[in-house]
């Protein structure tokens, strides 16, 4: 287990490193290039060719990418070009209210998900697994961004029970730091309990029909916990993968929905970066998402494994 | 191909789910025509008006027939769903073909750099690109595009790697036939099922993708416009006048709606083994 997981995570930073390599291309290289976009379309080239000097744009591409890559390496991220600020702490301020949002709706998408699909999938073919299939299917058809300007539209404009926008910090009090909270929440909760829920009851319907699940039912257990110490161990297992999936489907609707409700996480600060042209923080900001992802993926594989005592990684059955 | 017609009888939600899309396609391509008002006429009498008989959808902020914009922003977001699913298809088709039949170095290089590619999350994929350039409808038509192509490529990979060791992919090798004809004329025609049935799964994506773009104002630009940036411009008016975010955020979900029902009958129709996954 220990090797497979050195391996794995060898493999994260080699990922990593070549994600850090694509940002930087992309964002350097491409059209619209940096000196360009601080100067505004009516800069002479002159005016250009010394703004790249002052900024080092001028040297190798592969120089810069050292430069930079090296930073990183040390936590340093260089400093914001509009807010004149190192990037790091920006972005690690960003990302603490980021975490609050994606961890609660994280949790909430796992514990609904599953439960409702272990449920319809109990009601398989009757009234209430097609009220649940339904739902599902209609959520699924809904874009993050509508939900998120319905609710808005509902909870906030007609029923006045919850504020629209903003963010206040935990140690102000709880209620109004959850009250900013639900609405977000419900939002990314809303798009991504169809995808676990949906393939939690067909492995669970499938389950339901094995071997040894009849072979429990003949020894007599009862049946909650049939259901939920035998089949959904192993009903679980595709559950996991597309939980993972969902992190990084997670940290896509974070960008949306931090923006619709002005709440200061990585997600609102990365468009914010965009709009201004401030290439540092669209760098520090996609690579730190994409590393919460690939760690996600690591910690789904491990789970997995965990759960699953067929699979049995290089060596590791000690 | 025998058993696509077996019975003869076509899966209900592909003929709901068709319908209604080429109903919608329909709608849309003949918008200038069945549009009440032209599209980017003011009434500066007839502001933020609620649906009515004139106006059945209402007006916006400008006086604007929001059910005319309605029809021409889909013509915008319904190009962009199937322009960018074209772009994942003829890149990812002979990338997939390729690396499923090939395999050994070649195919072990292109699933690194798709690993690469698949680890960042498609929106922050969408931001980076536009980013870079000024946007507009074709370059978020061709970013979407790029994104699914990682996608695209390992299912035709893995297809390709089945089809690859059928008997008659031997016999063509046998017959010293050369790499783009067996591609081609070979594996290519007995791919198309599952390659049928992944595009029409890929557009809902790609559709939902591009009006999230352009709702983040990354994608369509004014003074064109899709339905993400309608909502987009709608927001400040959800109060007081909320249909006009409402006609474009149903119709969104209609057009998904209807792509996921032909997408499950698709898979249905052709590709039986996948039945009942979700």
């Amino acid at each position: 287990m220990g090797a497979y997981i050195a391996k794995r995570l060898a493999a994260i930073l080699l990922v990593l490193l070549a994600v850090s390599a694509l940002i930087f291309w992309i964002t350097q290289v491409l059209p619209g290039n940096v000196a360009y976009s601080i100067l505004g379309q009516f800069a002479t080239p002159d005016q250009i060719a010394a703004v790249e000097a002052k900024l080092g744009l001028d040297r190798p591409i592969i120089v810069q990418y050292g430069d930079w890559i090296g930073g990183v390496l040390r936590g340093d991220f260089g400093r914001s070009m509009l807010m004149d600020r190192p990037v790091a702490p920006l972005v690690l301020n960003a990302m603490g209210n980021s975490i609050q949002l994606a961890v609660i709706a994280m949790a909430l998408v796992t514990v609904i998900g599953i439960w409702s699909g272990v449920w319809s999938a109990l009601r398989y073919g009757r009234l209430g697994d097609r009220v649940v299939s339904s739902l599902n299917f209609i959520s699924l058809a809904i874009p993050e961004f509508f939900w998120a300007i319905v609710s808005l539209m509902i909870f906030a404009g007609l029923l006045r029970w919850l504020p629209a926008t903003g963010y206040t910090s935990i140690s102000e009090g709880v209620g109004p730091w959850a009250s900013h909270l639900v609405l977000p929440v419900i939002t990314l909760v809303a798009g991504l309990v169809p995808h676990v829920s949906r393939l939690t009851r067909s492995s669970m319907v499938e389950t339901m029909r094995a071997q040894y699940v009849v072979a429990a039912r003949a020894k007599g257990l009862t049946e909650s916990r049939i259901v939920w110490h035998h089949a959904l161990r192993n009903a679980l297992l595709p559950t996991i993968t597309i939980l993972a999936i969902d992190v990084g489907v997670l940290m896509g609707g974070i960008v949306v929905v931090e923006t619709v409700f002005s709440y200061p996480g990585l997600g609102r600060l990365l468009i914010f970066a965009v709009e201004q042209k401030d290439i540092p923080v669209i760098q520090a900001g996609v690579l730190v998402i994409t590393a919460i992802y690939a760690f996600a993926n690591l910690g789904a594989d491990i789970l997995y494994s965990l759960l699953n005592p067929r699979i049995r990684y290089h060596g590791a059955a000690e | 191909m025998a058993r696509l017609n077996r019975g003869g009888r076509l899966p209900a939600s592909l003929l709901v789910g068709g319908g209604l899309f080429a109903l919608l396609v329909a709608v849309v391509v003949a918008a200038p025509w069945v549009a009440p008002y032209p599209y980017d006429e003011m009434d500066i009498m007839a502001i933020k008006e609620a649906p009515s008989a004139a106006h059945w959808l209402g007006t916006d902020e400008f006086g604007r027939d929001v059910l005319s914009r309605l029809l021409i922003g889909g013509r915008t977001s319904l190009f962009l769903g199937a322009a960018a699913t074209a772009v994942s298809l003829v890149i990812g088709i002979p990338l997939g073909l390729l690396a499923g039949y090939v395999r050994g170095f070649v195919d072990e290089a292109m699933m690194r750099i798709i690993d690469v590619l698949m680890s960042v999350p498609p929106i922050l994929m969408g931001l980076l690109i536009l980013s870079a350039t000024r946007p507009s409808v074709w370059k978020t038509a061709i970013a979407v595009g790029i994104i699914y192509v990682p996608v695209m490529t390992r299912l035709v990979r893995s297809v390709a790697l089945d089809l690859s060791r059928e008997e008659f992919v031997l016999a063509a090798q046998g017959r010293g036939e050369r790499l783009p004809w067996i591609l081609l004329r070979e594996i290519l025609p007995n791919a198309w099922p599952s390659i049928i049935v992944e595009a029409s799964l890929r557009m809902t994506f790609a559709v939902m993708l591009a009006a999230a773009l352009s709702f983040l104002g990354l994608g369509v630009q004014p003074p064109s416009s899709d339905w993400g940036l309608m909502i987009s411009e709608a927001r400040p008016f959800i109060d007081s006048a909320p249909w006009i975010v409402l006609g474009p955020g149903l119709a969104l979900c209609v057009t998904v709606v209807a792509i996921n029902l032909m997408g499950d009958g698709l898979r249905d129709l052709l590709d039986p083994r996948m039945r009942g996954r979700a």
